[in-house]
């Protein structure tokens, strides 16, 4: 097949579909789809990029098969469907969005089974009795993968139908595996979490097939400015740019101020520039604005206070872009070793 | 469509040519041995019920084999090794069979491991199960034709390490242990044997799958429970639950739930015993060399802990037995293991500048819990036919063996 777009495959229909559209639009990548009964649609911003809308669970093997360059996946359902020696890798592991963990839930009635240890040892003994640990789940391979690892040999899978919390109750298994953001619906279907069951901790990626980008300059090229602006947009979400005005005799001596605290002087350090007061006002005034850490919002507000600061302005930034883009770098790194 | 080249599933490899003869000239050198030797051949099928393989091999091979479900709603899997299916095929016929019975056999195997570990999901073995022989004239017997299986090829180089499962599982016999805690540190042994350091590593191990209990302080509540005559703890329990307003959901009653529940207030193995077990193994595990030293040490560990010092006795006669003819260094391991659970005495490994080319030992259980009738004793051993190759081929002598072809 000759595609000389890049196509980017986005969940259809799962939890990630909406996240997934706001994300790439506050990233200015946004997604515009005509109808919402096209499979298909495009960035403006990136003439050469396609969307293409798939199950979730299609995505990663879709990118392996290499129907599609890119795709926005769950993690867990990466490490799920991924070919052990397939070409697709992650480009960004942590999109910010779509947080939840992959729990092994049991009844809460069960008060003997607090652990995976003790589940292998039910497991065990289930088995000298001539029955087996009924287990339903959708992620097979990640339960067996995990469940060997902890010694916990001796269990069942069985076909997910319909919804898995109900399985233990209807009697047709007797644990589940599943996702869960806050846990609720597993608590109102009476199951309980164990102490060490989260077998991945997920939250939504970007993969992308890296046989296919490695072929195409201008594929790698869309990936880059795609690369370029999540990781920029995920870098601003932890700063804020401060702009106070401060009383001093010149732009040095407020700099010497200001840099008497380095951790909350700013990235590089404060820009200073002078205010031309209004009349009526007295002395020198500087504009300092700085870009901090957001946790050191308030530390940042008091040390600006006591050196005289006023008319402190916070503001969120949009982007915020390094001297180079990370995530790309280890993508060119990742596509010289393949 | 995209017409890409299909490529075999990773750990698997096409053979042909001069490889292929290789595999075949060794597999017909050995299986005229073992004929001599009075093996007949039998071949069972590729595939198997799970539960064979899971009966008694441990649960490591149950997370490397290849099951699935077919159409008819078998679940089945590709075999892992050979000797849980030679016996089954022993226990179906038995009564028709004089024993002792000697059966060789050659064919792939499965097995699932992560590709760092071993480049082949796939390998050939090639070996022979002595059925119905006790005593250690079979041990001898079975050790000494795994031996004369590498002269016949003429590999050099190689060295026999024998060990004796019996005497580890004596030694926590008399320590109070749960069997959960007894098959880790059996499973355990080759890294016991290494280093002091392994001692923490094993014990982690133990802690993360709730074989051994951090020192913590249990609720109140919870250890009065424990100590609670039975009775009344099942009651104690039975309110709780109801306390609880926990519904049983699903398969297990709330008598069973409590049952378990209190099994594992009162059942759980104390610290400082497994602790002592695991230094006891550590320095068992460690004892390694020539048979007469290494002996010596072992019969002053077991006299030291009162452990019953007749395998030892066994293994002195069994390398007095074997003596010379082995053809290669012997060497006395009590930190051998094997990675099979079904093992119960004498196990031994033969390696070529540490590429294990073989391995075996006596499994005088299996056959029960197979589902046989009685207790009939067993043993054997399997080479693996790709290091075989590989280990001729680095001495330069498959060329000499293929010549006739």
């Amino acid at each position: 097949m000759d595609r000389d777009n890049l196509s980017l495959a986005v969940p259809s229909n799962s939890e990630l579909h909406e996240p997934t559209l706001r994300f790439f639009e506050s990233c200015n990548i946004a997604i515009s789809r005509p109808s919402s009964r096209r499979y298909t649609a495009e960035i403006p911003a990136l003439p050469g990029a396609a969307v293409v809308f798939q199950r979730s669970a299609d995505i990663t093997s879709k990118i392996d098969e290499g129907s599609a360059d890119l795709g926005v996946v769950g993690l867990e359902r990466y490490y799920e469907s991924r070919m052990e020696d397939g070409d697709t890798i992650v480009l960004v592991e942590n999109m910010g969005y779509g947080q939840c963990e992959l729990v092994i839930a049991v009844p809460d009635s069960w008060i003997d089974v607090s652990s995976v240890a003790d589940l292998a040892d039910l497991s065990a003994q289930m088995r000298e009795q001539g029955r087996e640990l009924r287990v339903c789940t959708k992620y097979n391979r990640l339960v067996k993968q995990f469940f060997y690892s902890k010694g916990l040999n001796y269990f069942c899978l069985v076909d997910a139908s319909g919804a898995l919390e109900a399985a233990p109750a209807m009697g047709y298994a007797d644990i589940i595996v599943d996702i869960t953001a806050t846990g609720v619906t597993l608590r109102e279907n009476r199951l309980k979490t164990l102490t060490d069951g989260v077998i991945v901790r997920s939250q939504a990626c970007l993969v992308g097939n890296r046989r296919l980008l490695k072929q195409s300059a201008l594929k790698l090229d869309i990936t880059r400015r795609i690369l370029e602006m999540i990781e920029a947009r995920r870098q601003a979400g932890g700063y804020y740019s401060i702009t106070a005005n401060i009383r001093g005799s010149s732009e040095d001596a407020v700099a010497k101020h200001v840099t008497a605290r380095p951790e909350i002087a700013g990235i590089q350090g404060p820009t200073i520039a002078k205010v031309f007061g209004k009349r009526g006002s007295e002395g020198n005034w500087y504009a300092v604005t700085l870009v901090i850490e957001k946790a050191r919002l308030i530390e940042a507000v008091e040390h600006l206070r006591g050196i005289g600061g006023s008319g402190i302005t916070v503001a969120s930034p949009n982007y915020m872009f390094g001297a180079t883009c990370q995530s790309y770098q280890k993508l060119l790194a990742e596509l010289d070793k393949a | 469509m995209d017409n890409k080249i299909i490529r075999p599933v990773p750990g698997f490899v096409d053979a042909q040519g001069a490889d292929l003869a290789a595999r075949g000239a060794i597999q017909s050198a050995i299986q005229r041995l073992f004929k001599r030797h009075g093996y007949d051949r039998i071949d069972t099928p590729i595939l198997e019920h799970t539960d064979l393989f899971l009966r008694k091999s441990g649960g490591e091979l149950a997370s490397q084999m290849y099951t699935f479900t077919d159409q008819g709603g078998h679940q089945v899997s590709l075999r892992p090794e050979f000797t849980a299916s030679v016996i089954r095929a022993f226990i179906q016929r038995a009564p028709s069979f004089n024993l002792p019975l000697r059966w060789q056999y050659a064919g792939p195997v499965f097995r699932y491991e992560p590709l760092e570990r071993s480049r082949y999901r796939q390998f050939t073995q090639q070996g022979v199960e002595l059925i119905g022989a006790t005593g250690l004239e079979a041990d001898a017997e079975v050790i000494a034709l795994a031996c004369a299986g590498i002269r016949e090829l003429g590999l050099s180089n190689c060295s026999l390490d024998i060990g004796h499962i019996g005497v580890v599982l004596s030694l926590l016999d008399g320590l109070n242990l749960s069997e959960r805690v007894k098959a880790t540190l059996v499973s355990s042994l080759p890294e016991l044997s290494q280093d002091a350091g392994s001692i923490a590593a094993v014990k982690d191990r133990l802690v993360s799958t709730g074989a051994l209990k951090p020192a913590s302080g249990e609720s109140y509540l919870v250890s009065l429970i424990g100590c609670l005559p039975e009775q009344q703890a099942e009651a104690a329990i039975e309110g709780l639950l109801t306390g609880l307003r926990a519904e049983t959901v699903g398969s297990r009653q709330a008598s069973e739930i409590g049952a378990r529940f209190l099994e594992k207030l009162k059942g759980s193995d104390k610290p400082e015993h497994v602790e002592t077990a695991m230094n006891l193994v550590a320095k068992l595990s460690s004892v390694k060399g020539k048979p007469a030293p290494a002996l010596k040490k072992a019969r002053a560990i077991a006299a030291e802990q009162g452990i019953d010092a007749a395998p030892l006795e066994q293994l002195e006669r069994l390398s007095d037995l074997l003596g010379k003819d082995t053809g290669m260094q012997v060497s006395i391991n009590f930190g051998l293991a094997r990675g099979l659970a079904y093992y119960t005495g004498t196990v031994f490994e033969i390696y070529r500048n540490r590429l294990p080319l073989c391995g075996g030992g006596r499994y005088d259980g299996l056959v029960r819990a197979l589902g046989g009738e009685q207790d009939v004793a067993a043993l054997g051993f399997a080479y693996n036919l790709e290091h075989l190759k590989e280990g001729l081929a680095e001495e330069g002598k498959t060329t000499k063996l293929t010549e006739g072809d």
